[in-house]
């Protein structure tokens, strides 16, 4: 495979993943030759609904799916030019928390209730980079105020439950961040669970934090407002493929596979539906990932569908340069 | 235009155990002063976060929860004193539709014998007749009818919700609360699912109690808005007038966080309101978003704000105006 | 990729036929070992008490003073005959049939009694339900065997009062149990909508919330029955549940314990016929709880 941009660039590249998960009802297709790069600095959303596949590629990069039912049965994930998955469990601990991070919807279950935050966080340091007690304490703190906790001296005191969603969250961003050189953070739906005034307050902070910190972060979410807000670019997954991938103000603006223009469409918010009565829904459901066909898995709810679409899965098509979607009709349909 | 339901400065308060022995009875108040009309036909939205009330006061109005005070009057009558008998009766026209597709149908039940339920217990027609009825409504809602011997966990979270939704049909019903009744939902089923809610309503004109936490969804179906912060409304106005003119700050804060899906939109850095959500349990004094509030002056931390008609038809509580 | 393509007709086949509650539940029993030992156990143990008549190779009350205490494998008497020449297989047989008896019956009681005040007290909470948990409190403060001896005493030794005993002293870990679950129940939304649906407290706690919570009742049943087996026996051996001639295990232990020495198999086989009856609920039970708890599941 000959590689058109720099290499040094880019800071993770998934190349051709397939993960199964086998379960007694049969084999769960889950993700199906997903491949992307996150150049350093970049937001990459991950975005689809559930059931897609974009939180398992996720989880694939820090093997934490379970395993078993779930296997990766093919696909190499390269992370600074290694691939994470010929390392051994040892090693690839050494890179979990440290140079890839993650935060969750429920930091509540990430944090660990019978301990001080700051601690938890020291603890980071202590354990990965061998700093003294008191150091590493220090650095907790100076953490917590790159989040914006206020008076985090007081704070880096308080054990979890005594935090609400928003700090707790913010807590789990300075977890994630507990590194001399943070590399890439896996965000995994991170602003579901939050009331959107705070949700506005962490995604700033996410950004403010990408201009002050080299950081590359991996968006999964749902909710296209917060693509919209967040990425700088868009893979959109159905069914366990790649359907588009495009910069976000081309996804936005020019949406070319036929179910991302559904999923825009569908969203309540949409401009074109002032005063109208009915949005314009995507017919159907999500199909059954046990049961996927031999062609392209949106072809029974797409309405542009023809004979072509139920013939075999759909190659690339490079619309223009970073735009590419995986359908057949090529975007020429009306 | 009539009124269906009459709210009057409706307290719905909880008592919370406390931690420990030393501690006094909290109580939260999670409705706590509300009062507003549903006129019949249309679709009021209730727009808050997490902890505001919003659910508590969707299930007071039905007597789902017991009131603390205030008055609920459903077609001039007050639901409060109703008998048990004439509360069931009254029942039948009022029902609810329930955020959690999974908690909120009977796992032991098939899809037939949950919508038998209401039709055995109200009479509504003859044993032999329920067969037939099952399948009008599973039709109606967009379900196979040859599907209704399967139980809920066979069926995918959109379906569920629609099963829901039939279970509340059953009984022909005119006033319906929808508690959160799409949030569970994936975005292209919750299109579908709002589009049925539209339809139903313009084929037996019900008139919707409409509460959900998602500004869009609320602004895209309802044709009036109440906006809810702490257990109090603090803005209402019909839909095209609120979304000219957000009056409160909470208001504002609420839309210019909702996030818009317009990627270039958001190199203009728009004002975000800071600080959390106070607990309903002790809310702060005076107007109750004054600590998150950029415009707050002295009264505002002494005196909660009178419902006021700041623009025709536009109410706010808000010392500003 | 081939496998993967499946013709339209049959993937709308395998929609239509998505596996039921059944198949899951033999799927879960095929993975776990013990459980279907257990479940061997059960049915072997019912079958032969359900047959005793048939299988039993002579009448366990039938003396023949000639034989007394002769060793397994002697003329027709498989494990040997007791110290009144009783053919010890035969007793064997029917004191399975006993056994079971008792642990239906006394799991019966204790299942009707604590679920109707396990749901009841669960469903209205308040100051009824403050008081039946202390009432259960005390009851759970009397060490178990104490509590069902107390109630013997009170009733008469017999097996039929063994029986009402020992479902007496069962009552308040279904109680507990039921009025847990009942309360995690009750607020579900399907409660709530079935409420607003006009349904009464009856309708809500019996037909609508009791079969929610019937899986942990079963775990607790199936353990129930095997626990119920070995109070019995020990009852009986204390001379206070079934008494003499009946075939009943405690009894045929309690009674020819002193022939320890002498003829070890006149105590050592309605022993073992105990342990392995005891085992197989137990083993069940385990394996139920296993199955039903959905954090084992795959």
């Amino acid at each position: 495979m000959t590689e058109k941009m720099n290499n040094d660039e880019i800071l993770l590249s998934i190349k051709d993943l397939e993960v199964n998960f086998y379960t007694y009802r049969g084999i769960v297709q889950a993700v199906r030759s997903v491949s992307f790069d996150i150049k350093k600095g970049e937001t990459l959303a991950l975005v689809g609904e559930s059931g897609c596949g974009k939180s398992v590629t996720a989880h694939s990069i820090n093997q934490l799916i379970p395993m078993p039912p779930g296997k990766i049965d093919n696909g190499e994930i390269f992370f600074e030019g290694k691939d994470l998955l010929k390392l051994s469990e040892k090693e690839i601990r050494a890179y979990r928390g440290d140079r890839i991070s993650m935060i969750f919807q429920e930091p509540m279950t990430s944090l660990n209730p019978v301990f001080q935050i700051g601690e938890q966080i020291a603890d980071v340091f202590r354990t990965h980079h061998g700093l003294k007690k008191d150091e590493s304490w220090e650095r907790a703190v100076k953490l917590l105020e790159l989040v914006k906790i206020p008076s985090p001296e007081k704070q880096a005191r308080s054990y979890p439950h005594q935090l609400s969603g928003g700090m707790r969250q913010r807590a789990m961003i300075a977890m994630a961040l507990a590194s001399p050189n943070p590399g890439l953070m896996i965000a995994d739906e991170p602003t579901t669970a939050l009331d959107v005034t705070i949700q506005a307050q962490i995604l700033r902070l996410l950004a403010e934090l990408k201009t002050e910190i080299e950081m590359s972060v991996l968006l999964i979410t749902h909710d296209m407002g917060v693509v919209a807000e967040t990425a700088d670019r868009v893979v959109v997954m159905y069914a366990g493929r790649k359907v588009e991938e495009a910069d976000v103000n081309d996804l936005f603006e020019n949406p070319r596979h036929p179910y991302t223009l559904g999923l825009l469409n569908s969203l309540p918010s949409n401009e074109k539906y002032r005063g109208e009565k009915r949005l314009e829904a995507i017919k159907g459901q999500v199909p059954d990932l046990l049961t996927i066909k031999g062609w392209c898995p949106f072809e029974n709810r797409c309405e542009y569908a023809t004979d072509i679409c139920r013939q075999s899965f759909p190659e690339r098509t490079e619309l223009s340069p970073g735009h590419s979607i995986w359908c057949h009709l090529e975007g020429k349909y009306e | 235009m009539n009124k269906i339901l009459e709210v009057n400065d409706l307290k719905t308060h909880f008592a919370i155990q406390p931690e420990n022995m030393q501690e006094k009875k909290a109580i939260l108040k999670a409705v706590d002063g509300v009062s507003f009309d549903v006129h019949e036909g249309e679709i009021l939205g209730v727009v808050g976060e997490s902890g505001c009330g919003k659910s508590t006061l969707g299930r007071t109005v039905l007597r789902l929860e017991e009131k603390t005070e205030g008055l609920v009057k459903y077609k001039g009558t007050d639901i409060y004193s109703l008998s048990k008998s004439e509360l069931k009766k009254a029942r039948t026209s009022m029902q609810m539709i329930f955020q959690d597709p999974y908690s909120s149908l009977n796992p032991r039940k098939k899809v037939s014998s949950i919508l038998e339920q209401p039709l055995r217990i109200h009479n509504v027609c003859q044993s032999n007749e329920i067969s037939a009825r099952i399948d009008a409504l599973l039709d109606e809602i967009g379900l196979n009818p040859k599907y209704k011997g399967r139980f809920p966990h066979q069926f995918s979270g959109g379906q569920r919700q629609r099963i829901g939704i039939a279970r509340a049909l059953t009984l022909n019903p005119e006033f319906i609360v929808c508690d959160e009744a799409v949030s569970a939902l994936d975005v292209s089923v919750q299109a579908q699912i709002l589009n049925l809610l539209l339809d139903l309503q313009e084929r037996y004109s019900f008139t919707y109690l409409f509460i959900a936490h998602d500004l869009s969804v609320v602004e895209f179906i309802s044709n009036r808005i109440m906006v809810m912060y702490l257990g109090r409304i603090v803005e209402y106005a019909d839909k095209s007038e609120l979304m000219k003119n957000h009056l409160h700050p909470y208001t504002q804060a609420l839309f210019s966080a909702f996030p818009s899906t317009d990627p270039r939109g958001r190199e203009n850095k728009k004002q975000i309101v800071m600080g959390d959500v106070p607990s309903p349990i002790n809310p702060p004094t005076g107007c109750h978003f004054h600590p998150r509030c950029p415009f707050k002056k002295d009264i505002c931390m002494k005196e909660y704000p009178e419902m006021k008609e700041a623009a025709p038809g536009h109410f706010t509580a808000c010392h500003l105006y | 990729m081939s496998e993967n393509i499946m013709p339209a007709e049959k993937l709308q086949e395998t929609m239509d036929k998505e596996p039921g509650r059944v198949q899951e539940a033999l799927h879960q029993l095929r993975k776990n070992k013990g459980a279907i030992a257990g479940l061997v156990i059960i049915i072997l143990f019912l079958m032969t008490a359900l047959l005793a008549p048939v299988i039993a190779p002579h009448d366990p009350l039938e003396q023949n003073i000639s034989l007394r205490k002769s060793a397994p494998l002697t003329e027709g008497y498989i494990l040997g005959a007791d110290d009144l020449g009783r053919d010890l297989l035969s007793r064997i047989i029917y004191g399975g049939r006993i056994s079971m008896i008792i642990g239906v019956v006394s799991v019966g009681i204790a299942l009707v009694f604590g679920i109707l005040i396990g749901v009841i007290s669960g469903y209205y909470g308040g100051w009824l339900d403050r008081i039946v948990m202390r009432l259960i409190d005390i009851m759970l403060a009397f060490p178990y065997v104490l509590l069902t001896i107390v109630i013997v005493a009170i009733l008469g030794p017999s097996l039929t009062n063994a029986m009402i005993a020992i479902g007496i002293s069962q009552i308040p870990q279904y109680v507990r149990m039921v009025r847990a679950s009942v309360l995690a129940e009750k607020e579900a939304d399907y409660v709530t909508a079935e409420r607003s649906l006009g349904a009464s407290d009856l309708e809500l706690m019996f037909r609508s919330i009791l079969p929610n919570c019937l899986a942990p009742i079963s775990v607790q049943a199936t353990l129930g029955v095997g626990e119920a087996i070995l109070s019995s026996a020990a009852l009986s051996f204390l001379g206070l549940g079934a008494q003499p001639p009946t075939p009943e295990w405690g009894l045929m232990i309690a009674s020819s314990r002193e022939f320890i020495t002498t003829a070890w198999w006149i105590v050592t086989f309605p022993g073992i016929a105990t342990l392995l009856a005891v085992l197989g609920f137990n083993l069940f039970g385990d394996g139920l709880r296993d199955m039903l708890d959905p954090k084992l599941r795959d």
